[in-house]
């Protein structure tokens, strides 16, 4: 009861832009061929909806795939950098660079090795979110409680239980942050991916785009923000699931 | 469970310690804790009283002198009580209990087997599906004595372990603490900057002074074998006290 109330706030200010729009629109001080008056926004994602589901599906797949791919990588490669101080401070800043390479001057790179379709989508999405996840599990690993270290040496833990047991379920707080940013980037990583790989909403947008159909860009672009909060609503999820018996942030009701 | 060990002999020989930046902290010190005994440390805050404890648990190395220990041979002989109980957040307090066995490679079910009975011995039997964040300090620290006991070792190191509780708790713990010794004789060095803990609880006293930390008294406190809360309203105890609060409070003792 008191989640469904929390969602009340944002949604006044969102009726509110809706229904400005939709009267600027209609009354002619927004020339509709810039801005298309929600209502059509609306009638154009039911006119296209099959097209836009499937565009949709095809994209969220190549989000997820993306984001999965950053998950097992980047954690992996986290992990191997916080065993040794020397492999942290060599890889690292090589780790930064894809943190700052222009996706989009990137992808046609992507058709070029991959070709046009699917799996240079999944690579863009994948580029994108990986910085992310290895930095905060790396951060994470680093951070856990110097006496419970002590202890776990104490017991003559081997290198393998210190991970399994102390740092990692210490750095999950730290690695769910670092998934939920990745989650809205791999979308982002997936539409630019299908803006030159082609498929799915970022092809639906370029087409609608050519043929001037403003209102079903604007309705494919509504789409893919959706998809963007879904799948941070899933990491949202996992993380309260896996931490709610333990860690304070998922114990409050603010998130 | 009655099979008995005796304690083991910790002998600190000439220890000096210097750390990188505030130089020397231990200034040549000895002392022997016999076998069974239960000595406390006492001094003045930042005189590296903690830094002893982690000396005889092998987490640290002094600079010069040496350790004596005869137990190394025994696996698991020492077991180390922190001052914040440093549960493992994400694991019920049964579990956190069975760590230490778990660690030296046991299955889980002999541990929890083993923890239960650990978990009894502090008066904590209903608490073991609870997790740490669900418990009172109180119950917190009891649950670490019982993770440290699982082991049942010859030496327990224990660093200010009741200093963040409230009197009431502290006082019944530490009548707790002095009947458990009492059944196992195992070797405690327990470290507290309070002079009533040190006189309640053991069977030997020592008093250090503020940094680079020089011994100034060693003495035994000549109380009842059985303490109960009646005994801190006697003479015998005031004068004890006095003692000890005598060499605390001389000019050496302070910066």
């Amino acid at each position: 009861m008191s989640r469904l109330r929390s969602l009340f706030p944002p949604l006044v200010p969102l009726i509110g832009f809706v229904i400005l729009f939709e009267f600027l629109v209609r009354w002619g001080i927004i020339p509709s061929y810039l801005v298309p008056a929600p209502s059509e926004v609306v009638s154009a994602i039911l006119e296209i909806r099959s097209e836009l589901f499937a565009a949709a599906m095809g994209t969220m797949t190549a989000a997820v795939v993306g984001l999965l791919l950053s998950f097992v990588v980047g954690s992996s490669f986290a992990i191997c950098l916080s065993l040794s101080e020397f492999a942290r401070k060599a890889f690292y800043p090589y780790a930064v660079f894809f943190q700052t390479v222009p996706i989009i001057a990137v992808a046609p790179i992507l058709v070029i090795w991959f070709g046009f379709g699917q799996p240079t989508v999944i690579a863009s999405a994948f580029i994108v979110s990986i910085f992310p996840v290895i930095a905060s599990t790396l951060l994470g690993l680093r951070s856990t409680d110097p006496a419970l270290l002590d202890l776990f040496k104490l017991y003559s833990a081997r290198p393998l239980q210190v991970m399994w047991r102390l740092r990692l379920p210490y750095a999950l707080p730290e690695i769910f942050s670092g998934l939920r940013i990745a989650a809205g980037l791999s979308v982002i990583g997936a539409i630019v991916g299908e803006f030159i790989g082609g498929g799915g909403l970022g092809s639906l947008v370029d087409t609608a785009r050519t043929m001037q159909r403003i209102d079903q860009v604007f309705a494919a672009v509504l789409i893919s923000s959706l998809i963007g909060l879904v799948m941070i609503a899933l990491i949202n999820y996992l993380s309260w699931w896996a931490l709610k018996n333990w860690h304070h942030s998922e114990r409050g009701e603010d998130v | 469970m009655s099979t008995k060990r005796s304690g083991a002999r910790l002998e600190f020989q000439k220890i000096e310690k210097q750390f990188q930046g505030t130089g020397l902290v231990i200034d040549r010190v000895s002392f022997c804790v016999e076998p069974g005994e239960f000595v406390t440390m006492l001094g003045p805050s930042g005189c590296g009283k903690s830094t002893f404890l982690k000396l005889a648990a092998g987490l640290d190395r002094p600079s010069a002198g040496k350790v004596d220990l005869d137990s190394f041979a025994q696996a698991n002989f020492r077991s180390f009580v922190f001052q914040d109980a440093h549960l493992l957040p994400w694991r019920t307090v049964i579990d956190n209990i069975a760590l230490p066995l778990e660690l030296t490679g046991i299955t889980r079910d002999e541990a929890r087997t083993a923890a239960e009975a650990s978990l009894k011995r502090v008066h904590l039997t209903d608490a073991g599906h609870k997790y740490p964040n669900q418990l009172s300090g109180g119950m917190r620290m009891r649950a670490a004595v019982a993770r440290a006991l699982i082991t049942r070792p010859t030496l327990l190191l224990m660093d200010e372990p009741f200093a963040a509780l409230d009197e009431n708790t502290r006082h019944r713990l530490q009548e707790e603490l002095r009947e458990l010794w009492l059944q196992e004789r195992m070797t405690v060095l327990f470290v507290t900057h309070s002079v009533s803990e040190a006189v309640f609880l053991s069977s030997r006293a020592v008093v250090l002074s503020a940094r680079p930390a020089r011994l100034l008294l060693d003495t035994r406190i000549d109380l009842a074998e059985h303490r109960d809360q009646n005994l801190r309203l006697g003479s015998e105890f005031s004068a004890q006290m006095r003692i000890l609060h005598d060499a605390f409070k001389s000019p050496e003792a302070s910066v």
